[in-house]
């Protein structure tokens, strides 16, 4: 793998070729990818089959039934209004997954292109975005997404809205780097010698190989996002009650920590398994596609 | 070859860290003082030197005291007037008790009194009470003047802002040096926001206290809080959640207190704006929602369902022919139908297309939210869709005082000062402190003639009418009374909590075995 260099090959990178080359991915998967891989499948399985089976509701209170320990027609227990907790963690996996992957994406998105627009604009350009992003990058994310999340007002949009606003730096950063190596490859310059206009040569040329990169950093991405969108969410600046969510469940729970400890705990445990997840296969896809990355071990050898 | 140099490495960090974590945990036990004082308390109120910011906490510990005090019936009592007189509509003199002196030998008379006092008539806290003049006949005699004839003047010289300090507690600027009041407790060290320690006034005029020093700490976490009491790190945990309440009377050494206070939990509307401009709209939130179910399950039974401002188990002001839980969904269908607002059972009622759909503000304090939730489903269950947002106090209140809300959902005193003239706090159409912008002339007359009467029952019976009326017009949706939940050692003797919680009654408190 480490031998067939991807990178010096700029033909058929199109759309097929790309697949073709995560077929061959798939089959070289290693335990990080399995074993992350297997847990958010297991949470989006969660996600779209739990509701399905649950008979219970979300949102419906049955105040007699409230603050009950796990037993069999509540494997996870009811919460301050007996609500069945499993039920809600269930549905609570639909708005987190949701929005670190509508987050993610747009940050992916907007960070993708300002990054390109810096390495390919020319020099005022690149200057005035890589200071924009130092800027960005200089402030710490989470208080600032505080306080967009406080401005806008309280509601998932909103937390989508302040976490993507904060978090695009790193991918343009990322992304510049990538297109400034790439650009000073023979086959870009003999593709602009040879008058490929720009969005050919982006689409073509450039994009492909900031592909891998990318889809590392969000896979890493987007643990990061759940837990700071569960963040948010706890102090208020979330979901909005009823709506099940994992950061207000551990908000509304926390007043029972001492007598009903299972309505922090499970979506505690939820969050937790969520992050390493996506960390574990975010590590795991940066050593599959990232070649050229050594990991500490081998960096000590050299 | 490395790699056994990584293992050396190793070893000898492992044992610094040994070694420094050692170290800590020793120090961290010894740097664990004893704070020597004979009764600890803790809560969740930070305390503050100026008794005209926030000076509920060093009225409470009995630091300072007003000519006015509250006793157990919530009424004005004597304190440090022992009597008071209504010469004529808008004079009165209060006659101050003798041989008392301030906690720095200072004597008490009445240029001190008259000098404490102007400072707290002149500040925003008394804006609204029509003090015209305070003055000095004699030595023992205060002359108070009205603009308006005023009844609910003791009640007000009752209130925290109102305690007098010693004439070298005030500096030449005004503010507070030292709180030096008159209590049977004097400050020994005082750190404003975090704790104070008090020692006793031997020379106090009334009963001298038992205990000789109280400390009072503020511990902003209730589990902190109640685990401290549980683990002897105090000897009262104030204001603790009504869920612990079971587990503490189980808990061994432990004495548990619920006195209800005059306080309620409340659904202002504002009236200005749809859809609650509309009376029979907002009687028909309020009917339908099922206080008794409240109670009984979120309040695990401690608090009553309230209709109404007062509590009849508090004081007499309150109107004991009010329903205290009208829950009735079939007459809020009728209503919302008479108002214009149809549709089918399980939908959200429309009007002209508009869908009747409100947002609730409330803030993130204990059981409000979850409270929040409940009505929220109670009013579903009739076709009234609501939006909880929970937003942090301040920032209710911004939105509250722009009008920018449909209702809010917050808690408050009633009898802050012990006269039911707070009901025009409530109800007035232009005095009122809640802006839901309501305004009914009845309501209003009945009010302003009730300030200026001297003869209780005349008054009581406007008050009563008031209270029936806006139970009708629902300007506000009174949702449920208040309970305090106090936990003490049980080696604690002789608390007795106080209906207004004006004071702990710490000088009759005693511990046993002492």
């Amino acid at each position: 793998m480490s031998k067939s260099t991807p990178e010096l090959v700029p033909s058929n990178v199109g759309l097929g070729g790309l697949c073709r080359r995560y077929r061959r991915f798939a089959l070289q998967t290693n335990t990080a990818i399995r074993l992350g891989g297997g847990v958010i499948w297991l949470l989006v399985l969660v996600a779209l089959v739990g509701p399905v089976v649950s008979p219970y509701d979300p949102t419906t209170q049955v105040l007699e039934m409230r603050l009950r320990g796990p037993s069999l027609a509540h494997p996870l227990g009811t919460d301050a209004l007996g609500r069945d907790v499993a039920t809600r963690l269930a549905y609570g996996a639909r708005v987190s997954l949701a929005l670190a992957l509508a987050a993610t994406l747009v940050r992916l998105v907007l960070g993708t292109a300002v990054g390109l627009l810096a390495a390919t604009g020319g020099r005022l350009v690149d200057v005035l975005l890589m200071r924009l992003v130092d800027v960005q990058l200089a402030f710490p994310g989470l208080v600032l997404a505080l306080v967009i999340a406080g401005v806008l007002g309280p509601s998932l949009r909103n937390v989508v809205i302040a976490l993507s606003i904060v978090g695009w730096a790193s991918y343009a950063r990322v992304v510049r780097g990538t297109v400034l190596s790439i650009k000073a490859r023979p086959f870009v310059q003999s593709a602009t010698l040879y008058g490929t206009p720009w969005h050919r040569l982006v689409k073509r040329h450039l994009l492909p190989h900031v592909v891998n990169p990318v889809i590392v950093l969000a896979t890493l991405n987007l643990g990061t996002v759940v837990l700071a969108a569960a963040g948010l969410s706890y102090l208020g600046l979330g979901a909005q009650p009823p709506t099940a969510e994992w950061g207000s469940m551990i908000a509304d729970g926390r007043n029972y920590m001492r007598s009903a400890p299972w309505l922090v705990t499970a979506p505690g445990v939820a969050i937790m398994a969520t992050v390493i997840g996506f960390n574990l296969l975010g590590d795991g896809l940066r050593d599959r596609l990232d070649p050229d990355h050594l990991n500490d071990r081998q960096r000590r050898r050299t | 070859m490395t790699d056994e140099r990584r293992r050396t490495m190793d070893r000898r960090t492992a044992l610094q860290t040994t070694l420094g974590t050692a170290a800590l945990a020793v120090s961290g036990c010894l740097a664990n003082d004893e704070n020597g004082a004979d009764f600890r308390i803790g809560s969740p109120w930070k305390p503050n030197r100026d008794p005209l910011d926030g000076g509920s906490t060093i009225r409470r510990l009995g630091i300072t005291e007003g000519l006015v005090g509250v006793d157990y019936d919530a009424s004005p009592a004597p304190e440090l007037a022992t009597d008071w007189e209504r010469r004529s509509d808008r004079e009165w003199e209060f006659t101050l008790r003798e041989d008392v002196t301030f906690h720095d030998g200072e004597a008490f008379d009445a240029t001190a009194a008259v000098d404490s006092l102007t400072r707290t008539v002149d500040a925003p806290a008394f804006e609204d009470v029509p003090i015209d003049a305070v003055e000095a006949v004699d030595e023992t005699t205060v002359a108070v003047t009205t603009e308006t004839p005023f009844a609910p003047l003791p009640a007000h010289l009752s209130r925290n802002e109102a305690v007098i300090l010693s004439p070298r507690a005030v500096d030449d600027d005004g503010s507070v040096t030292e709180t030096i009041g008159t209590g049977p407790f004097a400050v020994e060290s005082f750190n404003p926001n975090t704790e104070i320690l008090t020692a006793r006034n031997d020379d106090y005029y009334g009963q001298v206290p038992a205990l000789e020093s109280v400390r009072y700490e503020v511990v902003d976490d209730d589990q902190t809080r109640r685990m401290k009491l549980e683990n002897g790190e105090l000897e009262m945990a104030r204001i603790l959640p009504h869920e612990t309440v079971d587990a503490l009377e189980s808990t061994g050494g432990i004495d548990v207190y619920t006195p209800p206070v005059p306080r309620i939990r409340f659904l202002a509307f504002d009236t200005d704006s749809e859809p609650f401009d509309d009376r029979r709209v907002r009687r028909a939130a309020s009917l339908a929602i099922d206080r008794q179910t409240i109670t009984e399950s979120l309040l695990d039974g401690l608090v009553d369902p309230a209709v109404g401002p007062f509590s009849p188990s508090i004081t007499e002001w309150a109107n004991p022919d009010l329903e205290s839980n009208p829950y009735d969904p079939d007459q809020v269908r009728t209503l919302l139908d008479d108002a214009g607002w149809t549709g089918t059972a399980g939908e959200t009622r429309t009007r002209d297309g508009v869908e009747l759909s409100v947002e609730f503000l409330t803030f993130d304090a204990r059981s409000l939210p979850l409270i929040a939730e409940v009505m929220q489903d109670h009013l579903a269950a009739v076709g009234i869709s609501v939006d909880v947002r929970t937003l942090e106090y301040s920032a209710m209140i911004d939105r509250v005082n722009q009008r920018s809300f449909d209702a809010y959902f917050t808690s408050w005193g009633t009898l802050w000062y012990p006269d039911p003239d707070r009901l025009a706090e409530l109800y007035h159409s232009t005095a009122a402190s809640i802006p839901h912008g309501y305004g009914n002339d009845r309501v209003d007359t009945l009010l302003e003639d009730a300030r200026e009467l001297d003869e209780r029952a005349a008054r009581l019976e406007r008050y009563h009418e008031v209270q029936s009326i806006v139970v009708e017009d629902a300007p506000i949706a009174v949702v449920t009374d208040y309970t305090n939940v106090i936990a003490t050692a049980d080696d604690v003797r002789g608390y007795e909590p106080h209906p207004t919680e004006s004071h702990y009654g710490l000088e009759a408190i005693s511990m046993d075995g002492e």
